[in-house]
């Protein structure tokens, strides 16, 4: 009797070395949430700024009354299709994101399954070359073994394999998010900035040119004025914010190897994450009051 | 090596602070700034080899006219010589982007 419960004992404290100590939980929870922030914050962001840029080019059109509606594309420089594309790149981040948050913190492994699925098809849908056959086993292998009474021990086993064989694909899609949210840069920000300073030369003209004595032309440059300015000053600020934000992702990123390898890494980039995402989310708020 | 794309930004920049010096901007200012936005968007848009003699060129138009610009702003008389040296840096450009599109 004595012989089996030491036998148990020996068996429990193996098992339980096996497994993510505190501090590792809390670590990869912290990575884990900030990514999840950091994509949906991303997601809304980039709808947002296409918005703006389809108000922008219609404010033009009303101030530009010798243009021809034939041939506009009211989303231009962006398209649906773009848009498709770097929406699926940050689903893909946030997926990420939520996984490692689901396995630092839940018990349910229904749903740490469910969105280990969700990571896999959202990162070979974002990735131009998709996912190789070893970053899909690396996350297909949760859905296997998760059922088994090793809970705990597999769970580590997988956050390994995870974040291991995806800290490339996650530096990739933070290199994109960086061209996209750079303000003077050649991606979404960029084209949301070009777009408001044309609109904003557009309403000094109308307003400094003396031609538009009507109130109603005055208040149309006006409006876009005020807008373009918004537009701008938004764009300068949460660019700012973003590019801080996504160059701490990807110290964090590389960081998280070293939490998940050595069980008492404590991890300075990390924190610093949190922070920043903390920072963009505020920015964020404050901007959308404005 | 040169960056067109930030010359560009940085050429608007100080056309805008020139605008926004005139009490009443020159018609032909505003119009270049309009068009030296369209320009950035097409360049956005497009795939440029920055390895090109047209890139070059326009880079080092657009160089020019963001000197003169920035003098123009200490001394408004200077605006007609900032607006030739833009008409050149947009011509430039424009070369590059018909390049492109071939």
């Amino acid at each position: 009797m004595l012989k089996r419960s030491g036998c148990a004992l020996l068996f429990t404290v193996i098992l339980s070395g096996c497994s993510m100590t505190s501090l590792q939980k809390e670590q990869l929870a912290r990575f884990g949430k900030a990514t999840e922030v950091m994509g949906e914050f991303a997601e809304k962001e980039l709808l947002q700024i296409r918005r703006g840029i389809i108000e922008m080019n219609t404010a033009m059109l009303i101030l530009d009354a010798e243009s021809k509606v034939a041939g506009i594309d009211l989303d231009s420089p962006t398209s649906a299709e773009s848009a498709a594309k770097r929406l699926a790149a940050v689903k893909a981040l946030r997926c990420y994101g939520s996984i490692l948050n689901e396995l630092a913190t839940a018990d349910r492994t229904a749903s740490i399954k469910e969105k280990a699925q969700e990571l896999v098809d959202s990162f070979d849908s974002a990735l131009e070359q998709g996912l190789s056959k070893e970053q899909k086993e690396a996350a297909t292998g949760i859905i296997t073994s998760l059922g088994s009474m090793w809970v705990e021990k597999k769970k580590r086993d997988s956050v390994e394999a995870i974040v291991l064989s995806y800290q490339g694909s996650v530096e990739t899609l933070a290199d994109l998010l960086a061209v996209d949210f750079a303000p003077l840069g050649t991606g979404y920000v960029g084209a949301y900035t070009a777009v408001a300073g044309k609109l904003k030369n557009r309403a000094v003209g109308v307003l400094s040119s003396g031609q538009h004595s009507a109130s109603a032309d005055r208040e149309c440059a006006v409006s876009a004025f005020v807008m373009a300015t918004g537009a701008t000053n938004r764009a300068a600020k949460l660019g700012a914010a973003a590019e801080s934000a996504i160059a701490s992702l990807k110290k964090a990123n590389k960081e998280l190897a070293e939490v998940m390898t050595q069980d008492t890494y404590a991890a300075q980039e990390l924190k610093a994450y949190a922070k920043h995402i903390r920072d963009l989310i505020s920015m964020a708020e404050v901007l959308a009051d404005e | 090596m040169a960056n067109l794309g930030l010359q560009l930004r940085e050429t608007i920049r100080d056309l805008e602070e020139l605008r926004d010096r005139h009490s009443r901007p020159p018609a032909h200012l505003i119009k270049q700034i309009e068009t030296l936005y369209d320009q950035i968007i097409e360049l956005i848009n497009a795939a440029i080899d920055t390895a090109t003699a047209e890139y070059e060129a326009a880079a080092a138009a657009m160089e020019e006219a963001g000197a003169k610009a920035k003098n123009a702003i200490e001394d408004l008389a200077q605006t007609e010589e900032t607006i030739q040296a833009v008409a050149n840096g947009i011509e430039k450009i424009a070369q590059l982007l018909a390049a492109v599109s071939l």
